[in-house]
């Protein structure tokens, strides 16, 4: 399956863009910001519906930012023409591909995203914890179902862990309930026996030959005078008296009934509660005085004189006043003593029950019934009189509190000894005692017993639980640590192609076996096993380590992975490496259709001489400029001697030179790498300039090269390009001085780069030619060339 | 084949050639995980909770 091209629409810095792929491979270089990683987000969003990098950051959201700024989310859309076949798939948010039926395995593969690799990617792959590592790669592999299966099965697992661990702790408890009772530590119920039986034998009673006899053990027809039910009746009995007060009222209520009398008296017995009419009279009195100030009294129109009337109102109201708090006082006196009354007679109600029920007592309750009478009485006159106690013989009604009081103690007496008789001798109650705890053992080992066969269930649950998930775990562990394997395989061959001379070895992925979904990265570096690969590599070779893992899976993929997509990753990596780079992409992945990004030109001209000496199909593109409105422009991108020859064609002196000076930088940087040349060191942030680069180039060459077929070939060829290599400068940078310079001399200058680049390359294969130390050799690198064009060395 | 399938596979071969779990238990296991997308705690609490009642 390879795509034909590619229609993008509203898609982040790509408001509209015609992409044609060609079913070939594809590099599309630009400056940074151009869209080259719209481009790829539209590529992921065709074959998964979404962007990953959108995913997992709180800040920025797919619908917000994934859209172009002047598009809403339903208007973006990513339409292909897949071949074979030239089908035509649209993906909108809301509209999904139809995938035809041959392609579903292709597309499948691909709807995670996992083909697209991005710089942020590689190191945050190797810098993640094991845990997010393990879930990168479950995602890579679509593997992450087997781990939402062992988490559902370790969750029950905890789950019955939890509920045996609860009931164990309930069976403790309800144990140690027993040890209390017994005074005596017991671990079970069987240790339950020694104790008891000891209490048993202290009060003569027969022992227990095992925990299983308790059941029967009370029924036994030897316990002679010791009644079980006793204790029951006593215990009724003395509920049933102790429950009654031990006074029904106290004489303070006749000395209460007395306050009131004496109140009522001294009023002038009933007319307490008019007085609120006249308190009302005399406030609307004194109002009114003191509204019209006349000399006539508001009641009888009489003239009378204003200021001692209102003292005299002043004097009544105050006295009114007193007289009502006083009353109110009284109500509230009389209220409580109706309530209290009324307690007391509920009271005498249910002793006189009680003492019903007692043929002995029967007299005491004709006693108390008579007695109520005058407690009844009592309530009505307090009730319907309003406080009135003319009619309350306070002195009798003392006598009859007195005489209630009295019947009530003698019931009281009567309780005592009646639970006297009927309660065992001392003896008898030891062994009654000792009965009754052999029956709360009964009971809590009925409890015990229960609680052990719930227990019993769950450990049955658990053990199956145990086993299936141990067996599952393992399985999944062995299978993976085994694939793991395989892959780290491939890293380790991705890794030694491209970085042979490094002391790395031993990549692992391993799975950590005491945790779930956990997948560690080491290297052995150094001699130094087991290391994180941070620990000794460089970002470079991390950035290469983290492509050969990429890679290694994509492998793993086989061929259901039809496309690949490298966005800008190999920026730290240097040109001689890239070199071995494309040799590892299109030599393993010659089937898939690469889809490289890149801002580096030396990359990219690397990715295309790569691509020219190994007849790899591909489509190139070059980012020439980018507005926020109209996006990406794309142009065919060619070679840097194919753009010198349009410009020299064109007649354009400063492009040309231009050009020229590029491509210059890039073949000595190139040369200078592949020659060994020692170029002086300037510092970590310097940039080389050609002149630096040109003069290591220059003595390399002299140094290296013996042949003197190529010592007469070479050598003039370098004088050519040292007197001809200011012209890049001069021509470039608006400088005034490119105005005198003939086209004529711009070409010169341009072709001496060329002859100089073609000097070292491969007459084969067209790769630029390497010098090996052991081998005291320039050659080429290609071991399947025939024909390398070997130049002997120093 | 893909490391799921191969992972279900070696997983219940071991189940049923190490025993201890009954033959008929370990088909309704495998009716379970047959849609492992769908594989819950609920759905395994209850084929433990059948398991133990037909034991009993």
């Amino acid at each position: 399956m390879k795509v034909k091209d590619m229609t993008i629409s509203g898609i982040r810095g790509v408001p509209s863009l015609q992409l044609d792929f060609d079913g070939k491979n594809v590099l599309i270089y630009g400056e940074n910001g151009t869209g080259k990683s719209s481009i790829i987000d539209a590529i992921e969003f065709f074959f998964t519906g979404t962007v990953s990098r959108f995913k997992g950051v709180q800040t920025i959201s797919f619908n917000a930012h994934c859209p172009h700024v002047d598009f809403k989310p339903e208007q973006m859309k990513v339409g292909a023409t897949i071949n074979p076949g030239g089908r035509t798939l649209t993906r909108s948010i809301t509209d999904f591909p139809i995938i035809p039926a041959d392609m579903e395995e292709e597309f499948s593969t691909m709807a995670d995203g996992t083909f697209i690799l991005r710089r942020t990617q590689i190191l945050s792959f190797i810098t993640s914890k094991p845990s997010e590592r393990y879930q990168i790669i479950a995602a890579m592999l679509g593997i992450q179902v087997l781990e939402t299966v062992e988490a559902e099965m370790v969750k029950v697992t905890k789950k019955l862990e939890a509920e045996k661990a609860d009931r164990r702790s309930k069976m403790v408890s309800v144990l140690k309930g027993i040890q209390t009772e017994l005074d005596y530590s017991v671990k079970d119920l069987d240790e339950v026996i020694v104790p008891l039986n000891a209490r048993l034998s202290m009060v003569g009673l027969p022992p227990l030959e095992g925990i299983d006899e308790i059941d029967t053990y009370l029924s036994r027809p030897v316990f002679g005078s010791v009644d079980l039910s006793i204790k029951d009746k006593v215990d009724r009995i003395s509920h049933e008296f102790a429950l009654l007060p031990d006074a029904f009222l106290s004489k303070d209520i006749s000395t209460r009934l007395q306050v009131i009398e004496e109140f009522v008296r001294s009023h002038n017995g009933a007319k307490r509660q008019v007085d609120n009419t006249a308190l009302s009279l005399f406030e609307a009195g004194r109002e009114s005085m003191m509204r019209t100030e006349t000399g006539t009294c508001p009641l009888c129109q009489q003239k009378v004189d204003p200021t001692r009337l209102m003292v005299d109102i002043e004097e009544r109201l105050l006295s009114l006043k007193h007289f009502k708090e006083e009353s109110d006082n009284i109500d509230s006196l009389v209220l409580e003593l109706v309530d209290e009354i009324k307690v007391a007679v509920t009271e005498m109600e249910r002793a006189a029950k009680v003492a019903n029920d007692h043929l002995a007592l029967q007299e005491h309750a004709g006693r108390l019934t008579r007695s109520l009478l005058s407690f009844y009485k009592v309530i009505e006159e307090l009730e319907s009189t309003q406080g009135r106690t003319d009619n309350i013989d306070c002195a009798k009604f003392d006598a009859s509190i007195d005489d209630a009081n009295a019947i009530l103690q003698e019931i009281h007496e009567f309780g005592k000894k009646e639970v006297e008789s009927i309660a065992p001798s001392t003896p008898d109650n030891e062994r009654l005692q000792t009965l009754l705890l052999v029956e709360r053992v009964r009971a809590a080992k009925d409890v015990l017993v229960k609680m052990e066969s719930e227990v019993s269930l769950v450990e049955r649950k658990l053990n199956y639980a145990q086993k299936i998930h141990s067996t599952f775990s393992e399985v999944r562990k062995n299978n993976l640590q085994e694939l793991f394997d395989d892959i780290i395989v491939d890293v380790g061959r991705y890794y030694r192609t491209l970085h042979p001379e490094d002391d790395i070895r031993d990549i692992k992925l391993s799975i950590i076996p005491e945790r779930r979904g956990s997948a560690e990265l080491t290297v052995t570096c150094f001699a130094k096993g087991n290391e994180d690969p941070r620990a000794y590599l460089s970002e470079g070779h991390l950035d290469s380590l983290g492509l050969c893992i990429f890679l290694a899976f994509i492998k793993r993929l086989d061929l259901k992975c039809p496309l690949i997509a490298l966005d800008d990753v190999v920026t730290t990596v240097d040109s001689g490496h890239r070199e071995r780079i494309c040799d590892l992409l299109y030599s393993e992945f010659g089937n898939a259709q690469i889809v490289i990004t890149t801002h580096d030109g030396v990359w990219f001209e690397q990715l295309l001489s790569y691509q020219r000496a190994s007849n790899v199909p591909s489509a190139n593109m070059e980012i020439i400029a980018w507005t926020p409105q109209g996006g990406p422009i794309i142009r065919n991108k060619k070679s840097c001697w194919e753009t010198i020859e349009d410009k020299i064609s064109d007649g354009d002196r400063c492009g040309a030179g231009n050009e020229g000076r590029r491509y210059l930088e890039m073949v000595l940087e190139e040369l200078c790498l592949m020659l060994k040349a020692n170029v002086q060191f300037r510092g970590g942030s310097y940039r080389y300039t050609s002149g630096d680069l040109f003069i290591a180039f220059r003595k390399r060459a002299k140094d290296v090269i013996v042949e003197q077929e190529y010592q007469d070939s070479i050598l003039p060829l370098i004088q050519k390009l040292d007197r001809t290599r200011y012209m890049g400068n001069l021509t470039s940078h608006n400088n005034e001085g490119a105005y005198d310079v003939s086209m004529e001399e711009v070409r010169s200058f341009c072709n001496s780069v060329r002859e100089i680049d073609k000097a070292f390359l491969c007459p084969e294969c067209g790769r630029r030619m390497q010098y090996f130390e052991k081998d005291r050799m320039i050659t080429c690198p290609n071991p399947k060339c025939t024909y390398p064009g070997n130049i002997a060395t120093r | 084949m893909g490391v799921v399938k191969k992972v279900k596979s070696e997983f219940f071969w071991i189940l049923r050639t190490e025993g201890g779990i009954p033959p008929k238990d370990i088909e309704r296991l495998e009716q379970l995980m047959s849609n492992m997308e769908n594989f819950s705690d609920v759905g395994f609490e209850k084929l433990l909770d059948e398991m133990v009642t037909d034991e009993s």
